[in-house]
């Protein structure tokens, strides 16, 4: 069953369309990445998804009801819950307060704060610390956490590798089949291509707003990947530098090729 | 003994003007909205309790009983229709407006009431007095209000950490659009701020109100007390508060002890050595950094 259709989608920035006609949907229980360079309008697409940009054009369809006008808080209430990038938790809460304000419009489901505390081992020992206090992988786990405690039937991950050691973002990317398991639908944005690669059923490549490519891991080679990620111009200097991997963590160079905006900027795509 | 009389009633001030700042002290913790219309607020809500009492003489509970409702539902709308829209222009926009409802409440009151000064007459309240020696007396009125000072900031404090509700608010305090995509529906839960805030105001009005003469211009000054509270005290935190009413109360008090003259000066003079000294103030909010 279709959870989740978006049907030729316009997202403006200010004068710039970040998303172009884009349609894409996601089956109830799968696990979606969406893959491209900085700038290639992934978080503005999970902005519009999410309901805090409003889309210029296009529908957005969650479990056959149109929810393209519906603000924010009502998303969560049908069951749309997005992990914002930079995690964007409430500094002055403890990390246990963070959870409960996740709950604020829980619908019923698995989900509560023993069942978080619990995929998240260490959070018990440190409920009580502000969570300003805590690391940024820390802060990510908490910040997924906080989603997940409103028992979504879509979650919306936007870079949860931004920023953090690879060992970090292991770990946290290990969460998410037992996310996927509780029946929760994900869709993940990423830069990091090797680990979306790892864990989606399906992958879509933006390229500047646009699907340019789609399908299941197994079914695209690197060489596809990399041509669809950095647009064809550049696609030999690109397969020179490595596999798809070691390239996509490389944020410098991914930003240069594709979009001319340079590195890893949190704010780059906001 | 008689320095002790002015340290205790310099605390029973206090509340009173704890009470008061504590509106201006949730509003600004929660959506950094500084209200200048917050003595005028005040005053409307002592003229409004003395319309009511005027054709029920003595019945001033009941005056309480429907003005606090009465002016929370009043801070509700006017955030929902006018305040959350300039908040969003910026904060410059939402002084200009508070002070914009500042000189209109003064105009509609000069323009109902007169110039005249009033008092709200408080019956038993106003003259009773706990004696405890033969210096120290302490007045039933000061220490109700003192009382009730205590019962509003706690219940505020264990409404905004215990329930969920006051979780979200304060969760809004740091980012409203995180709010958002937890649920929180910010606009509301902002106007439900303003509304507590707005309510504390008509019970701080209308007791003050009981204590001494009122007249359409009193809300700045009220304004400028309830102000210097905040600050002394740390800006958004609700202890700081409560401490910030006391040390005024306690300075202007003990001053006045010195030189009756110098009431008002020695409230401002701890203002301006905070300011200047401590400028996060007594006790400050936990930062969001």
């Amino acid at each position: 069953m279709t959870l989740l259709e978006v049907d030729t989608l316009t997202v403006h920035h200010g004068q710039l369309p970040a998303i172009r006609e884009l349609s894409l949907s996601a089956a109830e229980g799968q696990l979606l990445a969406v893959i491209g360079a900085n700038g290639a309008g992934k978080s503005t697409l999970l902005g519009a998804l999410a309901g805090i940009l409003r889309p210029s054009t296009g529908t957005i369809r969650f479990d056959e009801l149109d929810v393209t006008a519906l603000p924010a808080h009502k998303r969560v209430a049908a069951g749309i819950a997005l992990v914002p990038e930079g995690r964007r938790l409430f500094g002055s809460l403890t990390l246990e307060e963070n959870l409960k304000v996740g709950a604020y419009r829980r619908r019923p489901g698995p989900w509560d704060i023993d069942r978080v505390m619990d995929l998240f081992g260490w959070m018990r020992e440190r409920a009580r610390q502000r969570s300003s206090l805590l690391s940024g992988g820390e802060q990510q786990a908490v910040a997924i956490g906080r989603a997940l405690m409103g028992n979504p039937r879509l979650l919306l991950l936007d870079e949860v590798s931004l920023g953090l050691a690879p060992i970090v973002v292991r770990r946290l990317y290990e969460a998410l089949p037992r996310i996927q398991e509780s029946g929760t639908t994900v869709l993940v944005v990423e830069q990091d291509v090797s680990q979306a690669m790892r864990v989606a059923d399906e992958v879509i490549c933006l390229l500047e707003g646009r699907a340019v490519l789609s399908g299941t891991p197994v079914s695209l080679t690197a060489e596809q990947v990399e041509r669809a990620y950095f647009g064809r111009g550049v696609a030999a200097r690109a397969v020179e530098s490595g596999n798809v991997g070691s390239v996509a963590l490389d944020g410098g160079a991914v930003g240069d090729g594709a979009t001319g905006t340079a590195g890893l900027d949190p704010a780059g795509e906001a | 003994m008689l320095w002790v009389n002015a340290i205790v009633q310099g605390i029973l001030l206090g509340g009173l003007y704890a009470l008061f700042a504590c509106g201006l002290s949730v509003v600004f913790g929660v959506m950094r909205v500084v209200n200048l219309a917050h003595g005028d607020l005040a005053v409307l809500a002592a003229f409004l309790a003395f319309s009511l009492t005027g054709p029920l003489p003595g019945h001033l509970l009941l005056a309480a009983v429907v003005v606090i409702p009465l002016l929370a539902a009043v801070g509700y709308a006017l955030h929902r229709a006018l305040l959350h829209r300039s908040l969003r222009v910026g904060p410059l926009s939402t002084l200009l407006a508070t002070f914009g409802l500042s000189i209109v409440l003064q105009n509609l009151l000069l323009e109902t009431y007169s110039a005249d000064t009033h008092t709200l007459p408080a019956g038993v309240l106003t003259a009773g007095s706990i004696r405890v020696n033969d210096q120290i007396s302490i007045s039933t009125l000061a220490l109700l209000t003192f009382g009730l000072a205590v019962v509003v900031l706690v219940g505020i404090q264990l409404f905004l950490s215990r329930t969920q509700l006051g979780r979200m608010m304060r969760a809004s305090a740091d980012d409203a659009t995180a709010a958002s995509i937890v649920g929180g529906n910010v606009r509301h839960i902002y106007a439900i701020a303003m509304g507590i805030a707005f309510g504390t105001i008509a019970l701080a009005g209308v007791l003050s109100a009981m204590r001494s003469s009122f007249n359409p211009n009193t809300g700045p000054t009220m304004l400028i007390f309830a102000f210097e509270a905040v600050v002394i005290g740390g800006l958004g935190s609700l202890w700081g508060t409560l401490l910030g009413g006391m040390v005024l109360g306690l300075a202007q008090t003990l001053c006045a002890q010195i030189d009756p003259a110098l009431t008002l000066l020695g409230g401002h003079v701890i203002f301006l050595a905070v300011l200047a000294f401590r400028p996060q103030g007594l006790i400050p909010a936990r930062s969001t950094a």
